[in-house]
């Protein structure tokens, strides 16, 4: 049995709270970067991973084990990004908080033991490609960041999208085509 | 192969994922082809990029936050059990009366006016308010010493008038920890027996009514794209002929004063006769608006109106079938709901023998029908029943549910929930409060989320096609059950009513 169904079963069990923390442990920067992806503001972003995190806290006994952990987790997470994206504290934000010099970025520096300059070049990358992907429709975003930002395989992304797989290879193939396009177009070298 | 085959290829390409036989192709074709080596240039830039990228952390607090988060949740679930409008019902209540903290962690409530508690439901028509039960106790005090123990608390004492023998008010005594939760049952004090099938048309004050014996249609969808659904009515007869309303969602219970559409209709749909449902086509939140209009040999023709954001509607366009055959017949009932929890919305209908629900493409059309099964099990679901769609369980996935309005058949409602992969569940019973009526007669049913927490409600309309009907909700309580109604109204008036 692997480690997460180890804690799942705690969890279940028992309400374990070591065992939810070890998976948040594990999972929080995966869905923070998947969220941040899809909803290009840091604020946004961490709201939304929070709510996850509850929403699995709420509903992990509620997980049969039929299918795999993470492939569950990210129904969750798509669900939740559609649902901050939806609601109208969201779209108030996107109007006001137009730069992002983020928390992250400045928190990245302090932590991290590569040069402040280099981190910013990190920072701003990372910021291109979030904005070239907000210009994608819904599900060719949800595809593009799971395969390529996170990289789930075509299969997993076809199990928890319910599309077929060559559905998910042609959105991902225009998404691609869009991003880069963008990319291009801005300079991004 | 031409360029549009080829560039859809070349990520693959890169990759080396592409069979030996496309490899050969692409490679043929990069070698005269300008526009597509640039293209592989900028997939290889973007892919090398992407690489780079660093993924961004979880922010420090992330753990901290979701753990107190989880505590003061589970600490104010006890304490409320309620939506937002419910709560504040609940606190205007608790100041009306006047309580005690006793040392022993109850709180004692005096004065508790019984007439304020709503007896058990009779099937009778009409008003009928009965105060006595057969052994000649006062069934509201039966009632209330449920409601009571249901609470863990107890009736102290009753005080009665002088006189008369009735009593008037009662002190009880109930849990600190629940009595927002009593407070907020005994409230519920608008039972739906109260109502008469059919409403009388003399009431309440309406300063100018314009509308009445015209035929109407009400429908309900997010027109704002605030995530809490509104309600839109349109006239399918008299002087407000075509005229689309909305009113929107006040977000605490009500619906604001119903306001006019703007259509933007050049080619002239909305004149002529047809049906219509409120689904969101293009995933933008903003619920569009579906007319179709029956032909001579029974099938449709259906146009959408899209959402132009807070700005109206925009001219409509046809909206278009995968192998374009009959998919409409006129005795067809249609409904919409996100079936595959793509974010766009797809078509149902619901025919003689069978539902058929057609998967919007998610490029303005829709595809061919696949026939869904759903399986009755014990359940016998005979005479006349209206399909309705809705998310009941907030997974995503629209689910399917049965209301009869026969009745012989009253009161029966079925819900089969999908399973997320078209796959519908096994009918069953949808569970509604103890205390709730089951909208009986009722063939107007409009599920949505009204009160913006995911799980969608039901709001009926009692009254048919001419009478202006009175709204009622039920909020879903996100536990497999469907909870009390209450009357709604719009910016104060309790029907539909526009000046």
């Amino acid at each position: 049995m692997d480690i997460d169904a180890n804690n799942i079963k705690s969890f279940q069990a028992t309400g374990n709270q070591q065992a939810f923390g070890e998976l948040m442990r594990k999972y929080k920067d995966r869905v923070f970067n998947f969220c941040l992806c899809y909803l290009e503001k840091y604020d946004d972003a961490d709201d939304c991973t929070q709510e996850i995190f509850i929403k699995l806290y709420e509903n992990l006994h509620t997980f049969r084990f039929e299918a795999k952990f993470s492939t569950w987790l990210y129904r969750i997470m798509i669900n939740s990004c559609k649902n901050m994206k939806r609601s109208k504290h969201y779209s108030m934000r996107g109007r006001i908080q137009e730069t992002d010099i983020s928390g992250a970025s400045l928190e990245e520096i302090n932590n991290c033991s590569h040069s402040p300059e280099k981190v910013l070049i990190n920072e701003e990358l990372g910021r291109a490609i979030r904005e070239a992907i907000q210009t994608l429709k819904g599900s060719q975003k949800m595809v593009l960041i799971m395969s390529d930002i996170d990289g789930r395989a075509y299969e997993e992304i076809a199990k928890i999208t319910n599309f077929k797989i060559g559905t998910v290879k042609s959105k991902l193939a225009r998404a691609r085509l869009k991003v880069a396009e963008i990319l291009k177009s801005k300079n991004i070298t | 192969m031409k360029c549009d085959q080829i560039k859809y290829l070349l990520y693959e390409y890169i990759d080396d994922h592409v069979n030996d036989n496309q490899k050969k192709l692409i490679e043929e074709h990069l070698l005269g082809c300008l526009n597509c080596r640039s293209t592989l240039e900028d997939l290889k830039e973007y892919k090398k990029l992407v690489r780079q990228m660093q993924p961004a952390k979880a922010p420090v607090a992330l753990e901290d936050n979701v753990f107190s988060t989880i505590q003061e949740k589970t600490i104010s679930k006890q304490e409320f059990k309620m939506p937002g409008w419910l709560k504040i019902a609940a606190a205007a209540m608790i100041i009306g009366f006047l309580y005690l903290l006793t040392p022993d962690n109850y709180f004692k409530i005096t004065k508790l006016e019984l007439q304020y508690i709503p007896v058990e439901q009779k099937r009778s028509k009409g008003p009928a308010i009965i105060k006595k039960s057969e052994k000649g106790v006062d069934i509201r005090i039966q009632y209330l010493n449920k409601l009571v123990n249901a609470y863990g608390g107890k009736v102290i004492s009753t005080k009665q008038k002088k006189a008369e023998s009735n009593i008037e008010h009662l002190t009880v005594e109930i849990p600190r920890d629940e009595y927002i939760g009593f407070a907020a049952a005994f409230n519920a004090r608008k039972p739906l027996y109260k109502l008469p099938e059919k409403l009388p048309f003399s009431f309440r004050k309406m300063v100018k009514i314009v509308v009445f014996f015209e035929k109407r249609r009400y429908l309900s969808g997010d027109i704002n794209g605030d995530n809490y659904d509104d309600i839109v009515m349109y006239f399918s007869s008299g002087r407000y002929q075509n005229h689309w309303f909305v009113a929107l969602n006040d977000k605490m219970g009500n619906f604001l004063k119903p306001v006019l559409v703007e259509m933007n209709d050049k080619k002239g749909i909305l004149k002529k006769q047809y049906d219509a449902i409120i689904a969101d086509i293009n995933a933008d939140t903003f619920d569009d608006l579906l007319l179709i209009q029956t032909e001579k040999d029974s099938s449709g023709v259906w146009y959408v109106f899209e959402n132009d954001q807070n700005n109206g509607f925009k001219e409509s366009k046809q909206v278009h079938f995968l192998h374009d055959s009959i998919i409409y017949i006129s005795e067809s009932l249609p409904f919409s709901g996100d079936f595959n929890n793509d974010g766009y919305d797809d078509i149902g209908l619901r025919t003689k023998h069978e539902w058929v629900i057609f998967i919007n493409n998610t490029a303005g059309n829709f595809n061919h029908g696949q026939v869904i099964e759903i399986v009755t099990g014990a359940e016998s679901v005979t005479g006349e029943y209206l399909t309705f769609s809705g998310d009941f369980n907030n997974d995503g996935f629209s689910d399917i549910g049965l209301k009869g309005y026969e009745h012989d058949n009253s009161g029966f409602w079925y819900i089969s929930y999908n399973n997320q992969s078209l796959m519908f569940e096994q009918l069953k019973p949808l569970r509604f409060h103890e205390r709730s009526g089951r909208y009986i007669g009722v063939k107007q049913v409009f599920p949505g989320d009204y009160n913006g927490d995911g799980y969608d409600d039901i709001l009926a309309i009692y009254g048919d096609e001419i009478t202006t009907g009175s709204c009622f909700i039920s909020l879903n309580s996100q536990k497999d059950m469907i909870g009390l109604g209450y009357e709604v109204t719009f910016g104060g008036d309790h029907y539909f009513v526009t000046e």
